[in-house]
């Protein structure tokens, strides 16, 4: 039975997107910028494109940075997408810089190649390489769709859940740690792979 | 190593897909939400949808049909057409896109393109060029679905939109489009070799020996399939696997994949 699943809406891109991928899956969804809504939640989702200093600022402004940071610690799972992966590291250089929520240790950086001509940002669909076993939720190596420019980078090898190539850069994929799940491409848009990663997240067990 | 993207771009007249030649003389194809659940179970990378007539009448008719795709297809959708604004922008991903198209309102107001850049970063904007030849072999941009000209050099423009945030260039050739005779390879290659962000190609695909070149020989990241999907001349898994054949990286369709 899948569980509830509340994507947080800090008024950063397409949540309509992955609202409706979520409910395709057949799994409850709400939508919510109330940080009490998000205190009661049983499984998080925090979308997302865009700048990443905006994306804090937002999520500061909202008032919701201390509810997620609550919830992911008592181990509520959560799921980033995207910017929203990226907001789980500690900081990133983007626009002049802004810390992030620091869920996972490392910083987000600019993908840079050998090659001056690489074509930013990075869009279309790459084939994974897991380098985690086991995991809950990604375990296929399969074709997902990116659009990124920055990428991340975690402290710990041991955050990283898979690993993605374009041109001559290998890039961090995913990141999991615990009840933290972070995905640079967009599951929502990634055909059967990207629902069939939905569907693991809203069907893990919830703590009891 | 990257996917090239083998795109379905579906011109849109009030509740019909249409398609034209050179932009123009548009015939109902039939219902487009039909069209593009069939590409997406094919395997198609994303979806355009195109609104030919918005910027005529000043909006944008797709977000119904945008509402009710995004239910059941789960790849990115583009959709361009009559967006003035960054409330008209949000109208449309509050529906369920993922990028958006500017073309006439981008020329006569290029800030927009930076406004809606800052708010839904650049990925979410699509900059779409119509390029017709001139004499001296230079392009010039036009808008309102290729009926007016703008005096607007292509490649500058192209540069321009670059530098003001664009994401991505959808750049259409009027002078191909709907032939079947091949891309405007030099179009292509002149605007993608100059800027740093990816290029779909649009306008002319008659063969699969025109995709080939349009992509190794033009350098396109992208390639906009209309004419020969909507006809069903070519299905999406025929440019797939010849795609492969030819050592062109693209995401395999199912059926394909090793």
């Amino acid at each position: 039975m899948p569980s509830k699943v509340t994507i947080i809406d800090y008024h950063c891109g397409n949540l309509k997107s992955v609202e409706q991928a979520i409910a395709h899956i057949g799994a409850e969804v709400e939508m919510t910028s109330d940080p009490e809504v998000i205190l009661a939640a049983e499984k998080l989702i925090l979308p997302g494109v865009g700048a990443f200093p905006v994306g804090m600022e937002n999520i500061k402004s909202l008032n919701l940075f201390d509810a997620i940071i609550t919830k992911v610690n008592a181990g509520t799972p959560i799921l980033g997408i995207c910017l929203g992966m990226q907001l789980l590291l500690e900081h990133s250089d983007e626009h002049g810089g802004a810390d992030g929520l620091g869920l996972i240790k490392g910083q987000v950086k600019k993908i840079v190649s050998t090659n001056p001509s690489l074509k930013l940002p990075h869009i279309g669909w790459c084939k994974l390489e897991v380098v985690k076993e086991n995991d809950a939720l990604l375990s296929q190596a399969d074709y997902f769709y990116f659009v990124h420019t920055y990428m991340a980078l975690p402290e710990n090898e041991s955050a990283v859940l898979a690993k993605g190539q374009y041109e001559d850069v290998e890039f961090c994929a995913a990141v999991s740690q615990d009840n933290i799940w972070g995905m640079q491409f967009h599951p929502e848009n990634s055909a059967d792979a990207g629902l069939a990663i939905l569907k693991a997240f809203a069907e893990l067990p919830l703590k009891s | 190593m990257r996917n090239t993207r083998v795109i379905a771009r579906l011109d849109v007249k009030g509740p019909n897909l249409i398609k034209g030649i050179h932009l123009e003389g548009l015939r109902v194809l039939g219902d487009p939400q039909v069209f593009s659940q069939d590409y997406f179970q094919q395997g198609i990378d994303e979806i355009i949808y195109m609104d030919a007539v918005a910027s005529l009448y000043g909006r944008n008719s797709l977000t119904d049909i945008v509402e009710k795709t995004s239910k059941n297809i789960f790849i990115p959708i583009t959709v361009g057409g009559g967006i003035r604004s960054v409330d008209d922008a949000w109208g449309l991903f509050r529906s369920g896109a993922d990028k958006v198209a500017l073309n006439t309102a981008a020329i006569a107001n290029p800030d927009l393109i930076t406004q809606i850049a800052k708010r839904f970063g650049n990925q979410a904007v699509v900059i779409s060029i119509e390029a017709k030849a001139k004499a001296d072999g230079s392009w010039e941009a036009y808008v309102d679905n290729g009926r007016e000209k703008t005096g607007v050099d292509v490649v500058e423009w192209a540069k321009k939109v670059e530098a003001l945030g664009a994401g991505e260039i959808l750049l259409t050739s009027i002078d191909k489009e709907g032939t079947q005779k091949g891309f405007d390879l030099d179009l292509v290659r002149s605007v993608s070799k100059l800027v740093s962000i990816p290029v779909i190609a649009s306008g002319g695909m008659g063969s699969l020996e025109d995709f080939d070149a349009c992509v190794t020989d033009a350098s396109a990241d992208a390639v906009a399939v209309a004419h020969m999907l909507h006809y069903k001349k070519l299905s999406v898994a025929d440019i797939k696997s010849y795609a492969m054949s030819k050592d062109i990286p693209v995401r395999p369709i199912s059926e394909l994949a090793s």
